[in-house]
């Protein structure tokens, strides 16, 4: 009793890190909610899933694009439940303040653990294909070197310049899917079902993790200006972003075969180097890399900024800046755990398998909490107010 | 009070000096973190690089590894007749890595190796196993998927090192060729990414475009080739003597792989049946003699062909899998009249089925003589069918039971070409120009 007064209390207008000017707008929720899904993953997507599914890799990435959708759905309706709150604070109000700051912890350790691989995974992309004589740790910091800027100028900056990019990264993606078609083998797609339904349904549920990344919008789905577009946005969001998932890991099985993908080690970078336009557009997949690492740097900037605002959340800070710089050494430190490629590909590995039952678990706990204990917007309780 | 109201004017004068000071300080930070990152530090001018436009691949007769890598030598005025445009230099190791690692230190210019037209194979090394090369070219962040592959009878060396009045290196040429005359080609565009993916499949063999020297049929279209191709080759011809005389290229038929390793040559007209049958062929041209008329010929172009590849009782596998199954290749298409020396004018339309029908059987007669060559001579599915059986079963099937005995299974295969081509267009004229008599 005590501790649903606590939450009450506090209230939305104290929620930690909150910049109650800070506005997003439908298309920005939609944009950053794709970027999330497929600016780091795609990368590599298709040697996580090839092994499992086959040819048919392609069809799980849509059947993850699929179960992903249900995830935001659920998320969709705790936003729509508590459009004024951040996740910790959704979780404070149903659960009370000890079970929802320990909740907002596994989120803030979730939303860690994705940036930690988003960034590895594409700064070896960067060391291994381009910068081979760069120490990795430079590299890593120019990455949070930008993701500290963009977290300090909050969600707002973050939503409209990937409007921006996000613009330009499928125009690229366009191009290079048009370049690669008379490289691309079709029938290397067939047997269509690949390794058979099991598979596929096991790849589904791998791809599902990189879908499962979206629930990280609930950190800062408050700011939408629109609240009851919240769903949408992030479904629409999610679907692009697994179609172009499903599309990379497609092309990628097209030009390489299953054997092939199984072996590069980042299979859409190989499609990039493969194309070309006559004599004079070649060695491109610089131009191609450049504008994907701005699409990295925007998701983890996301992503960074949803832990800490969660972690600010948790420990009951106004401002979520103080946390900026130690929050960015934890993740430099973070992405550098992996001495290897096959280190960082194990690990990898490791969050696909088991991320998307915490993307999965963590609306339905939320909103199986709100619906039992009859949790609502601003901290109502709707018994409560029907008793009254 | 006057000492009070000086603090409370300061303090905010010194806060914003500090801020200036701090930004200031992230600024130059930031600045000297970006010159770090730039590469600046090590950075390689052009002249210092050498673009190694060619690579060649061979194997000694003691087994060890020889490598060739033929270097643009760029300069700043294009009309330098005396200066060579490129250079070739050979080293040897006992793996291909070895002897390209061997080549960088024989360099004054750091070898790049991301602007690779072509890599060429010699047949001892292409016999013993590609495998040996792909794995530091595919490793090698330079090196390019889209690189053409070739194999030559020939000394390596001298392959590259021939000077063609086309081009201004030998990989340059084999570039031109390859990626122009498309239409003409009687050899496959093997790409490295092709021979990549194909010698994986055992249903799809690869087949590699074949480079020879051949004798210059003007005489003196290459007057500077002999002494160039010695100069890179060491001075070795075909059988260790000086080679003299004009030589050019030719890129015709292509050597036939059983997975890594070469098992044999297929002449032009074999290559061209084969690509035909693997849907790969963008166009051909043959002479063969007029219907009813033995003393006149007729050219013609193929310019459209579609091949299907039918199992009329179905794909057997697992304990089936020894039976294997009866394979019908059904080709159709259309041949455009380019020639006509003869008295039949084919001016009736039972001398245009005629034609078909003999056309068909012409084209016939050269697909069977092809799926004897790859099943008896050769031994390997060059013709894809594999690769259509891969695509009609579950992946697990294909992988646990057909693909590890393919080789032998093909051998058994019953397959039974089925050619229908028909005449298209018949050119600008209707009938041949010829005097009164």
């Amino acid at each position: 009793m005590k501790t649903a007064r606590t939450a009450e209390t506090k209230g939305t207008a104290e929620t930690a890190g909150d910049r109650p000017k800070d506005e997003i707008y439908y298309t920005q929720i939609v944009v950053i909610t794709a970027m999330i899904v497929f600016a780091t993953g795609f990368l590599a997507a298709a040697r996580i899933l090839v092994p499992v599914a086959g040819t048919a890799a392609w069809i799980s990435a849509l059947i993850g694009g699929v179960i992903g959708l249900g995830i935001v759905v659920l998320a969709g309706y705790l936003a729509a439940r508590f459009p004024d709150h951040s996740l910790v604070r959704m979780a404070e109000r149903i659960f009370g303040a000890p079970l929802g700051k320990l909740i907002g912890l596994t989120f803030a350790a979730y939303c860690t653990v994705v940036l930690g691989l988003g960034s590895r995974e594409s700064v070896l992309a960067i060391w291994i294909a381009f910068l081979q004589t760069t120490p990795p740790i430079i590299i890593s910091g120019v990455f949070y070197a930008l993701i500290i800027y963009a977290a300090y100028l909050g969600i707002e900056a973050i939503a409209r310049v990937s409007l921006i990019f996000f613009t330009l990264v499928v125009i690229s993606l366009l191009v290079l899917t048009a370049l690669a078609v008379p490289v691309v083998v079709p029938g290397r797609l067939l047997p269509v079902v690949g390794n058979g339904l099991r598979p596929l349904i096991h790849g589904g549920f791998l791809a599902a993790s990189y879908a499962g990344e979206s629930v990280v919008v609930l950190a800062f789905i408050r700011h939408l200006k629109d609240k009851r577009s919240a769903s949408r946005a992030m479904a629409t969001g999610v679907a692009a972003g697994m179609v172009v998932m499903a599309t990379a890991t497609g092309f990628g099985v097209m030009m390489l075969g299953v054997r092939g993908i199984s072996r590069v080690t980042f299979p859409v970078l190989e499609t990039a180097r493969m194309v070309g336009f006559g004599q004079f557009l070649e060695r491109a997949e610089i131009l191609f890399l450049a504008l994907w690492f701005s699409a990295a740097l925007l998701k983890l900037a996301a992503v960074f900024y949803a832990s800490i605002t969660s972690v600010a959340d948790v420990l009951g800070l106004r401002d979520y800046r103080p946390l900026i710089i130690p929050y960015a050494l934890l993740g430099t430190a973070l992405s550098l755990i992996p001495k290897t490629v096959l280190e960082t590909f194990d690990y990898l590995s490791m969050f696909v398998k088991y991320s998307v039952w915490y993307a999965i678990a963590l609306p339905v706990v939320l909103l199986v909490g709100a619906v039992v204990r009859g949790s609502r917007r601003g901290g109502e309780n709707v018994r409560g107010k029907d008793a009254r | 009070m006057s000492v009070a109201r000086m603090r409370v004017k300061t303090k905010p004068g010194a806060a914003r000096a500090g801020r200036r000071w701090g930004r200031t300080v992230a600024m130059l930070v930031c600045l000297l973190a970006a010159a770090s990152v730039t590469g600046c530090r090590d950075a390689r001018e052009i002249e210092s690089v050498g673009f190694v436009l060619g690579l060649g691949v061979d194997e000694t007769a003691d087994g060890r590894i020889e490598v060739w890598a033929q270097v643009a030598l760029p300069s700043a005025k294009p009309a330098e007749g005396e200066k060579q445009e490129s250079w070739t230099v050979r080293s040897v190791g006992d793996t291909v890595w070895d002897a390209v690692r061997q080549l960088n230190g024989r360099s004054t210019k750091v070898l790049f190796r991301a602007h690779v037209r072509a890599l060429v194979f010699g047949e001892r090394f292409a016999r013993g196993g590609v495998a040996r090369a792909l794995d530091a070219l595919a490793r090698d962040r330079e090196f390019r998927y889209k690189s053409w592959v070739f194999v030559t009878s020939d000394p390596v060396g001298d392959v590259l090192g021939a000077q063609t009045e086309q081009s201004s290196s030998a990989a340059l040429f084999l570039d031109d060729v390859m990626r122009n005359t498309a239409r003409s080609l009687t050899a496959p565009r093997s790409r490295f990414l092709d021979l990549l993916t194909s010698i994986e499949q055992p249903g799809d063999q690869p087949l590699l475009a074949r480079v020879r020297l051949v004798e210059s049929e003007d005489g003196g279209g290459q007057p500077e080739g002999g002494a160039r191709m010695a100069e890179a080759g060491g001075g070795r011809g075909a059988e260790g003597k000086q080679e003299v005389g004009p030589k050019e290229l030719r890129i015709e038929g292509s050597a036939a792989l059983c997975g890594d390793k070469m098992v044999g040559w297929l002449d032009a007209e074999e290559t061209a049946m084969a690509l035909m049958v693997c849907n790969r062929l963008a166009a051909y041209s043959l002479v063969m003699p007029m219907p009813g008329d033995e003393a006149g010929t007729m050219g013609f172009e193929m310019i459209r062909s579609h091949a299907d590849t039918l199992f009329p009782k179905g794909v057997h596998t697992g304990d089936a899998a020894g039976q294997v199954m009866d394979v019908v290749i059904r080709i159709t298409g259309t041949v455009d009249i380019r020639e006509v020396l003869s008295s039949e004018q084919l001016m009736s339309m039972r001398s245009i089925e005629r034609l078909e029908a003999n056309i068909s059987q012409h084209l016939e007669a050269r697909v069977k003589r092809l799926v004897e060559a790859a099943q008896n001579r050769l031994g390997c599915d060059i013709m894809g069918i594999g690769e259509c059986v891969r695509r009609k079963v579950p992946a697990r099937v294909w992988e646990d039971d057909v693909a590890p005995t393919w080789h032998e299974q093909f051998g058994a295969i019953l397959i039974v070409p089925d050619v229908h081509f028909e005449v298209g267009k018949r050119g600008m004229t209707m009938q041949s120009p010829r005097p009164v008599d």
